[in-house]
């Protein structure tokens, strides 16, 4: 059995995610699929900088404080991707509220 | 935990569990199975910084990364269930994702361990800031060393930790659903469109029951994390999803009026403040020592928790809203 701290445990699962969830944040096309990716991403990433400060006994409160500073960064980006996407899928679906209104108006017109 | 411990089972199966829950959230086909697995993999991921010894971490992930995040998502995802472009993805497509991401992961897996290990072989110094951190928390005022060097020790991050929900805040306001806008053209009631469907009572009863429990919980995290594990961000998320519930649940209203913009202002504004009264009256800008430093870093951290909850109840309020 390989001997392995829980530093190198957080290190490698932190890289795994963080290369899993990158990938897939470069090729998928769907936007909210891509916050989710963007949000492992990150998850990935702290889980590096913890790993990193798990080296020491006690855990080094520095890095953590960056890992909560992090967090909250990264559902401040989250929210605002989601406003924005919210805004695209108005405006890329036209199409449909468009037409339904513009026979809405139709109709009322022929009335 | 001493890093030398070999993991046990518990801490190689949630990295595991991690790694599983990651890739099953990155490929599924549908948004609702992305974003449940997306809250799955928050709920591991903070068991793991809780069982590593990172308890602050923890908490901040449980009820800012899986809960205030899991609402946005999953009202965004429950409101667009399906892509505008339909979302293809062929077997052979999520293999080459997954193993050109592992393959990725594996080579920055083998650099980072190889680096982390390389110091503390050499010289015998002690890794990292611990020493210095745990060294400087006495003068901040505060017993807690993560809350310490948040408030104190290295604020300047977080000052622009707050711009950056000011930021967050501002986009919001912009795309706040306007209702007397929306009301003018529209004729009949946009306000009960924008609230959606009321809840139904036994859910707008367990709101009711709830929310005083929160708010009091969320005081408890601000004001115990100047000794233990919590403060101003885990206490503000409380607040928000305090906010989030009322306003789904239908039992409030919540609008972003110019009450809430005070609020949101109302952080940056404090945080400026002390930086300035540091310039004024100690040494520095940003620098808060003395006697009453425990004190200003506390009132500091109640005024950052409202802005914080006020931020994300923004955010959510803009992203849920969008009805016209």
């Amino acid at each position: 059995m390989i001997e392995l701290s829980v530093a190198s445990l957080t290190l490698w699962t932190g890289a795994l995610l963080t290369g899993l969830a990158l990938v897939r944040l470069l090729t998928v096309e769907d936007l909210i699929a891509r916050l989710i990716a963007l949000n492992l991403t990150g998850g990935g990433t702290l889980l590096i900088l913890v790993g990193l400060a798990a080296r020491t006994e006690p855990v080094d409160p520095v890095p953590q404080a960056l890992a909560l500073t992090g967090i909250v960064i990264t559902v401040a980006f989250t929210g605002v991707g989601l406003i924005l996407v919210r805004a695209v899928d108005d405006d890329e679906r036209p199409s449909r509220s468009a037409d339904g209104r513009a026979h809405g108006h139709d109709e009322e017109a022929n009335a | 935990m001493s890093p030398e411990t070999t993991v046990g089972p518990l801490q190689l199966s949630l990295a595991l569990a991690l790694i599983v829950t990651a890739a099953a959230t990155l490929y599924s086909r549908h948004r609702l199975t992305g974003v449940v697995l997306f809250l799955v993999f928050g709920v591991f991921l903070s068991i793991y910084w809780g069982v590593i010894g990172a308890p602050d971490v923890a908490l901040a992930e449980a009820v800012i990364g899986t809960g205030v995040t899991g609402a946005l998502f999953g009202y965004t995802a429950t409101v667009m269930p399906r892509p505008a472009h339909d979302r293809r993805g062929s077997i052979a497509r999520t293999i080459a994702g997954l193993a050109g991401g592992a393959g990725i992961g594996a080579g920055l897996g083998y650099f980072l361990t190889r680096a982390a290990a390389a110091p503390p072989g050499g010289s015998g110094e002690p890794v990292g800031l611990t020493g210095q951190a745990t060294a400087a928390v006495p003068a901040t005022g505060v017993e807690h060393p993560i809350t310490g060097v948040l408030l104190n020790l290295r604020s300047y991050d977080t000052l622009m930790e707050m711009v950056v929900l000011l930021s967050a805040a501002t986009v919001a306001v912009a795309f706040a659903p306007r209702s007397d806008a929306g009301s003018s053209t529209r004729g009949g009631a946009p306000a009960s469109e924008q609230r959606g469907p009321a809840a139904p009572p036994i859910v707008r009863g367990f709101v009711s029951l709830v929310a005083p429990v929160v708010l009091l919980f969320a005081a408890w995290l601000l004001f115990a994390g100047s000794t233990q594990p919590g403060g101003a961000f885990q206490a503000g998320a409380a607040l928000a999803a305090v906010m989030i519930l009322v306003q789904t649940s239908g039992v409030g209203r919540l609008r972003i009026g110019p009450a809430m913009i005070c609020l949101l202002l109302l952080g940056v504004l404090a945080f400026i403040a002390v930086g300035l009264g540091g310039l004024v009256l100690g040494d520095a800008w940003l620098l808060l020592r003395g006697e009453h430093a425990g004190t200003v870093t506390i009132a500091l951290e109640c005024i950052l928790a409202v802005t914080i909850g006020a931020s994300l109840a923004a955010v959510f309020l803009a992203s849920a809203g969008r009805r016209r």
